[in-house]
């Protein structure tokens, strides 16, 4: 954690994402001359089960998500978001907290996670806090780690849930636009990838979907252009709305 | 580790022994290619999204431009030029006889992303295993082909 603290140091675990930005001398790069492989730390390893709930710790892959038994029986549509988000060298390589701090505005691991409601366990200063993951997921621009890490993610054990997404070919290709809707003590929540700058629960969408309401006016309010350009506002509308309702079908017949 | 700073590294690349000094910014790709003369592994996008670059690291097939060579310290590197001995093996001669290529240039990741497949595995499995492998000539039909006839070839060939 010392060496985090460094202002050029940055944190690295799968690398799937910081060597392409490195490599792309992309700006936010410019101010790291350090890398600080968190690989080992076993703190962030492995898939527990607490007793409503699952720690996930923050070094597990998408492919480690996607084959945990335990994952498929209490989070299936975790298990169904890792198993789609990209090809299988990729997801043997890419972390759950690397999937956290990408800025990716339709991460499938990241909206699957905040339908299951959950919580990062953050290491700052020596001290360990739970932070909502909603706090991660607010701005496009990343910085050096600057001495914090997730650790860990908690997410709350869920057998109503699903999760469905649609890129342009089958196998390992970003989404256009990702959903995963879970019921969650009786209430249904919707989580969306692809109509902002970042995932984002929709609460708005969650409530009509739940009423067996349209839910083309509530994705208009919610959802935050501009988008990047591979595909339109209205195609990505009519997109949720229909994945939003298979995922619910799907998730209350679960 | 500064990316900078200049690290020792000991790996077994095709079954021999190897050490190099790398700055800690290389990747595995370009170490195989530039230091060690391994050229058949191919660099194609540089970005993760290509998987011409696929080695196996310890038997699992791994994006070589997606890894650091200093994290292979003390691992094992198989690349296209380790697959064959002094013949083809059996999936590099399926790729020939199917004619499961047309410039090449995926074909050696092609072949290691498919080698941990079991003999009896069906298309579906076949094509999820290459979902990260991109081929811009052939349609894949004849790579799919070549890769069942290699796995069903190589599995008689260990029975006799």
């Amino acid at each position: 954690m010392q060496a985090l603290a460094r202002p050029r140091a940055c944190v690295y675990a799968g690398g799937t994402d910081l060597l392409v930005a490195l490599t792309a001398r992309q700006p936010w790069t410019a101010g790291i001359s350090e890398l600080v492989d968190i690989k080992h730390l076993d703190a962030a390893k492995g898939i527990a089960a607490l007793r409503d709930s699952l720690r996930i710790g923050a070094l597990v892959t998408a492919d480690e998500l996607a084959s945990s038994a335990i994952v498929r029986r209490e989070a299936s549509a975790l298990a169904e978001a890792a198993a789609v988000t990209s090809a299988p060298a990729l997801s043997r390589r890419g972390t759950v907290g690397g999937n956290i701090v990408t800025p990716h505005p339709a991460g499938d691991v990241v909206t699957a996670l905040l339908a299951l409601d959950a919580t990062a366990e953050v290491l700052e200063d020596g001290a360990t806090s739970e932070r909502p993951l909603a706090d991660f997921m607010t701005s496009r621009s990343r910085k050096p780690s600057r001495g914090r890490l997730i650790v860990a993610v908690t997410i709350r054990n869920c057998r109503l849930s699903a999760f469905e997404k649609f890129g342009p070919r089958a196998a390992f290709s970003r989404s256009i636009v990702s959903a995963c809707v879970t019921v969650l003590d009786g209430t249904v929540r919707v989580a969306l990838g692809g109509l902002s700058s970042r995932p984002f629960l929709a609460a708005k969408t969650a409530a009509a979907a739940a009423e067996g309401h349209p839910l083309k006016a509530a994705l208009m309010e919610e959802c935050r252009p501009p988008f990047d350009g591979r595909a339109p506002v209205s195609y990505r509308l009519a997109l949720a709305d229909a994945l939003v309702g298979k995922a619910l079908l799907r998730a209350r017949r679960s | 580790m500064t990316l900078r700073s200049q690290i020792r590294v000991s790996m077994k690349v095709n079954g021999e022994a190897c050490e190099l000094d790398v700055p800690a910014s290389t990747t595995l790709a370009d170490s195989l290619r530039a230091q060690l003369s391994l050229t058949g592994t191919k660099v194609g996008c540089d970005v993760g999204e290509c998987g011409a670059c696929t080695v196996l690291a310890d038997g699992v097939p791994t994006l070589g431009c997606l890894v650091l060579t200093v994290e292979m310290d003390g691992h094992e590197i198989t690349t296209i030029e380790g697959v064959a001995d002094s013949r083809l093996s059996g999936l590099q001669r399926a790729f020939v006889e199917e004619a499961g290529l047309q410039c090449g240039f995926c074909t050696p990741g092609m072949i290691l992303a498919a080698s941990r497949l079991a003999a009896d595995a069906g298309d579906r499995e076949i094509r999820d295993a290459l979902a990260g492998n991109i081929c811009r000539c052939t349609g894949y039909t004849k790579i799919v082909a070549a890769i069942r006839r290699g796995l069903r070839d190589t599995s008689h060939a260990k029975r006799r």
